[in-house]
């Protein structure tokens, strides 16, 4: 089996904040920002290329006007991805106890 | 922000990743500068005055800064993220590398590990102890530390290192990650140019990327890289052959160095005091007297002392210490650097010391006349940004 490097750190690293959820929060949002770079990126190189193989002419996204149709589409669909975004907490709920009942003893 | 490596042990590398790559050498960036500035305001502008206006003492040292600083919003979000991008820095690399694995394996043998000429060569050493305090932690958040996790890591851990940092350095530290080098040779041509070394010796040389500059400024040198770690060296050796810079790299220690007494007219290290205990320090530097030549200098590139700043300085510089995996660094900035000089055997008016701009990214001209006066110490002295000054320090051989 081929040499592989590995993730993890030996010895760990800090958290900052009285509840270190934050900071586990935070990690998992810089990786979220990195994946959608590495999209917007893509997104970019693939304007370029259109533009440069004179597929698409340049500036053609940015002077694009969506249609009457394709423009209510685009509100449905932001309204959507924002109550996906936020709603993805709604059943967290500090109240709820999970925990097993004490033993009757 | 160009991450390539610009020399033949780039490796192929997806879209995808060098994305990756560039976003976490852009945080960087952000937290270096504009998130290390808001944490700075916070004290400046509202930490500061609230002593004064209560009628309590500022803090004397970074102990004090730290202490006040570490309950606020703006270190808590400098910090936090700062270790984030951190070890987004090794992971933006890490898929690229397991993805080329076989191509660095190959250049690894092509290398033919103990090759010996009388330009270059790479010397190992299967029998060096290698003290539990080097494998206690991996060093700033760096996964597998300078010899890797594997157990025959090859050429790995050295190309973790290359690429990685050249994502850390956000392009400040020049252009193969070599400005240091450069920096500290071109001091030493330019303030001591009666100094015609003949041997020069760079001590805890990691890939040879600081070591390979005494041999482009100083051509009739004998270049030497010492380390502990295998994987680097090998690593070293094979990015030296690829750069066509010739330079011998050796396994070993810097509490013994294989020189003769007398028979070395440079010892330097770079980035290297601060990651030894501190009788491992002492050691190094009296071996360094040992086998200097009279008329010879010893030099460490390294971040400054902590009695020459101020304490939110001092604080800020500190950080790496807890919190970055670097458990000697601020034992290191607390020394006397003239005294560790004076103790290893130096003569205490022949230390030196200097700031100074980044060679690679300034005339000689202005390189020239910063490092005429006196070292200047203020916020950027050490402080990895866009304005960075490096300091180094070192003694005479008299």
């Amino acid at each position: 089996m081929s040499e592989t490097v590995e993730r993890t750190v030996k010895g760990g690293r800090s958290a900052f904040f009285e509840n270190p959820d934050v900071d586990r929060l935070l990690a998992m949002l810089m990786r979220l920002m990195t994946e959608h770079w590495a999209l917007k990126e893509r997104v970019l190189t693939l304007e370029a290329l259109l533009a440069e193989h004179k597929l698409l002419p340049e500036g053609a996204v940015e002077s694009f006007e969506p249609g009457p149709g394709e423009d209510a589409r685009r509100d449905q669909e932001s309204f959507a991805f924002i109550q996906a975004v936020i709603e993805a907490a709604q059943n967290i709920d500090p109240q709820t106890d999970r925990h097993p009942p004490a033993a009757k003893n | 922000m160009d991450t390539r490596l610009h020399h033949s042990l780039e490796i192929a590398k997806a879209s995808d990743n060098r994305a990756r790559e560039r976003f976490a050498s852009s945080l960087r960036g952000y937290i270096l500068n504009s998130m290390a500035n808001q944490m700075r305001e916070d004290y400046e502008q509202k930490v500061a005055p609230a002593l004064d206006q209560a009628g309590q003492p500022l803090p004397e040292d970074g102990v004090g800064v730290h202490r006040l600083m570490r309950d606020r919003t703006a270190f808590r979000f400098y910090s936090s993220l700062r270790c984030t991008a951190q070890e987004m820095v090794w992971n933006s690399v890490i898929d690229s590398i397991n993805q080329n694995v076989d191509t660095l394996t190959e250049v690894g043998q092509e290398d033919d590990t103990e090759s010996t000429d009388s330009r270059s060569s790479l010397t190992l050493d299967d029998a060096l102890e290698i003290p539990d305090y080097y494998r206690a932690v991996d060093v700033h958040l760096m996964p597998g530390n300078y010899d890797g996790h594997a157990s025959r890591p090859g050429l790995l851990p050295g190309a973790v290192y290359d690429n990685g940092f050249n994502v850390f350095a956000f392009g400040a530290m020049g252009k193969q990650l070599n400005d240091i080098g450069w920096s500290m040779a071109n001091f030493v041509r330019l303030k001591f140019p009666d100094l015609k070394p003949e041997v020069i010796v760079d001590v805890g040389c990691t890939i040879g990327h600081n070591t390979l500059p005494w041999k482009q400024t100083f051509p009739h040198a004998e270049v030497y890289g010492i380390d502990m770690a295998a994987a680097c060296l090998r690593y070293a050796h094979a990015r030296a052959k690829a750069m066509d810079v010739d330079a011998h790299f050796r396994q070993g220690s810097s509490d013994h160095l294989d020189f003769a007494d007398a028979s070395v007219d440079i010892v330097f290290s770079s980035m290297f005091l601060h990651e030894l205990p501190k009788k491992h320090i002492q050691r190094f530097l009296a071996e360094a007297y040992r086998v200097l030549r009279p008329g010879g200098l010893m030099l460490h590139m390294e971040l400054p002392p902590n009695a020459a700043l101020s304490p939110y300085d001092a604080f800020y510089l500190d950080w790496d210490s807890y919190y970055n995996n670097e458990p000697f660094y601020k034992n290191f900035r607390d020394q006397d650097y003239p005294q560790l000089c004076a103790d290893a055997g130096f003569a205490p008016e022949a230390f030196f010391q200097s700031v100074m701009p980044r060679y690679t990214y300034v005339d000689e001209e202005v390189f020239k006349e910063a490092i005429s006066g006196q070292a200047q110490f203020d916020e950027d002295t050490g402080r990895l940004s866009n304005d960075i000054q490096w300091y180094g320090f070192g003694a005479h051989k008299t």
